[in-house]
């Protein structure tokens, strides 16, 4: 366990100015992720999650404080990693198709030639089954609905292979029995491929299942709260894991530390 | 086929008209006169040299155009830069540069198609520049993540969202192109309909000026085809992602 964690962020802070106010987004923040670990980030929401997905991505910079990523300051982009966005609609490309825009991240300008681009096809190809759509390959993303979507913008985020993989509230904009599908599609796809994953949101329940370690972030300016190790058993099921005392005990414990007058 | 019917009706009216002495005889031919005059080669001809100052144009002003708004989309400091010059020169019409084009350039294709340009660079600028910085910041950083920057990003995701902007843009400078073309014929003689109009009015070849205006109404009706035709798969498109955004807005208020 005395390895280099996959991506440590020392004492973090961010604020925004806008109209001459300003406005604290994160406090504090320092953590660090070992390779091969589900890590859930729970927090209320505006609490500034997005704004700490968006640094460790590389999309903002910190005010003061580091970014490791294996071992090294982040300057800009890190290359071995890829994000879900919560608004698939938003981010997916409209003018591609669905394997277009799987492929679109190994359309380096290196693999130009013919016999690479049909390899990157293949890859696609195989993203695409992982996540259950290789019949939809020359759908348009518009054509498929929001769970698809979904699916398609995760086989995009896994077909490079990233050594880390970001998740902004993936699926709040899905109902809730494609949720339940889909937070089961990316624990398995965790499995298959030994990813590592950051998973943020605000649904505690969710937190909770898919995550080896659960960090619960105040509101705004926030902080982290606790550091919460989740030791259920893998693998987990849908219904069997959720009614296991020691979930209920985790759900309530998070649910006091993010409303702390409950019995008011 | 209905299009063609109420081109028949127009047709009878015309001629009935005529007959019943509402429209002067002299000034309005009868439609099977004009019809016979549109048979003359040099017409072809003329309508040749007018579409090719047309293509011209409208080809300079694409590159000028797109190019040009595609930086002033990107850059907010060559947009501020470049505000009131553009301002300025956006109202002048193409027509009222005639005469100074004229000494300046002398007649000929090459300074029809300058003015052409003219005319078409504005409606495609404005479109380019709005398109590209319409463009979803989401789309752009998306892009980024997944290892697309500079030249590339441009090409592979700017560029392509704001295709449906820059087709609205075309639209609209190729039919004000023809306009323009066939005004610099008529006022500064360079060969074209708009002089072959002219010429035959002149002449008292009253059936053959009509027939030069029944061929310049047909070109832009066929410009308006061929250009909506193209748009009007861009806007399917654009009305999909909307409805697929009013959906998120929909289900992020649950």
């Amino acid at each position: 366990m005395a390895e280099i964690p996959l991506i440590r962020a020392t004492a973090l802070t961010k604020s925004f100015t806008s109209r001459g106010r300003t406005t604290r987004a994160i406090a504090d923040i320092t953590f660090a992720q070992a390779e091969g670990e589900f890590l859930g980030v729970v927090g209320p929401s505006g609490c500034g999650k997005t704004t700490l997905l968006r640094c460790l991505a590389g999309l903002d910079h910190p005010d003061t404080g580091t970014i490791e990523f294996d071992g090294h300051p982040i300057t800009g982009i890190p290359p071995a990693l890829s994000v879900v966005f919560q608004e698939y609609n938003r981010s997916l490309f409209p003018w591609l198709t669905t394997l277009e825009n799987v492929r679109f991240p190994l359309r380096r300008p290196s693999s130009l030639g013919r016999r690479a681009r049909a390899a990157t096809r293949e890859q696609a190809r195989e993203a695409l089954s992982r996540v259950g759509l290789a019949d939809f390959a020359d759908h348009h993303p518009w054509q498929l609905s929001g769970g698809m979507q979904q699916r398609v913008a995760l086989a995009r985020a896994i077909v490079s292979r990233p050594r880390l993989l970001l998740m902004d509230e993936p699926f709040a904009s899905v109902d809730a029995q494609t949720r339940a599908t889909l937070e089961q599609l990316t624990i398995t796809l965790t499995v298959e491929l030994g990813l590592t994953v950051l998973l943020i949101t605000h649904d505690i329940d969710e937190a909770i299942f898919m995550s080896d370690r659960v960090l619960v972030l105040a509101a705004r300016p926030t902080h982290i709260l606790r550091e919460l190790p989740i030791d259920l058993p893998r693998p987990r099921d849908d219904v069997e894991t959720r009614a296991l005392p020691l979930f209920q005990n985790h759900r309530r414990d998070i649910h006091h530390l993010l409303s702390p007058t409950p019995d008011s | 086929m209905r299009g063609l019917a109420g081109f028949a009706v127009l047709v009878g009216l015309w001629d009935l008209l005529r007959l019943a002495h509402v429209l002067p005889p002299t000034a309005a031919p009868a439609s099977w006169d004009i019809a016979r005059a549109l048979a003359d080669p040099s017409l072809a001809v003329a309508a040749g040299d007018t579409l090719l100052a047309w293509a011209g144009g409208l080809l300079l002003a694409g590159v000028l155009g797109i190019a040009a708004g595609i930086l002033l989309g990107v850059s907010r400091w060559a947009d501020a830069a470049t505000r009131v010059v553009i301002d300025f020169l956006r109202p002048i019409p193409a027509v009222a540069l005639i005469p100074v084009a004229v000494v300046v350039i002398g007649l000929g294709a090459g300074m029809q198609a300058v003015l052409v340009a003219f005319a078409c660079l504005w409606p495609l600028l404005i479109s380019t520049r709005f398109g590209v910085r319409d463009v979803d910041p989401l789309l752009v950083e998306t892009g980024r993540v997944f290892g697309a920057s500079g030249l590339r990003l441009a090409a592979t995701v700017t560029g392509p969202a704001a295709v449906p902007a820059i087709r609205t843009g075309l639209r609209t400078a190729a039919s004000l192109g023809l306009v323009v073309a066939v005004a610099t014929e008529l006022v500064a003689g360079s060969p074209g309909l708009g002089w072959y109009i002219a010429q035959q009015q002149q002449a008292g070849q009253i059936p053959a000026a009509y027939a030069g205006i029944v061929v310049a109404g047909s070109l832009g009706y066929v410009i308006h085809l061929v250009f909506d035709l193209s748009a009007g798969r861009a806007v399917s498109g654009r009305a999909v992602s909307r409805r697929s955004v009013s959906g998120r807005a929909f289900s992020g208020r649950r």
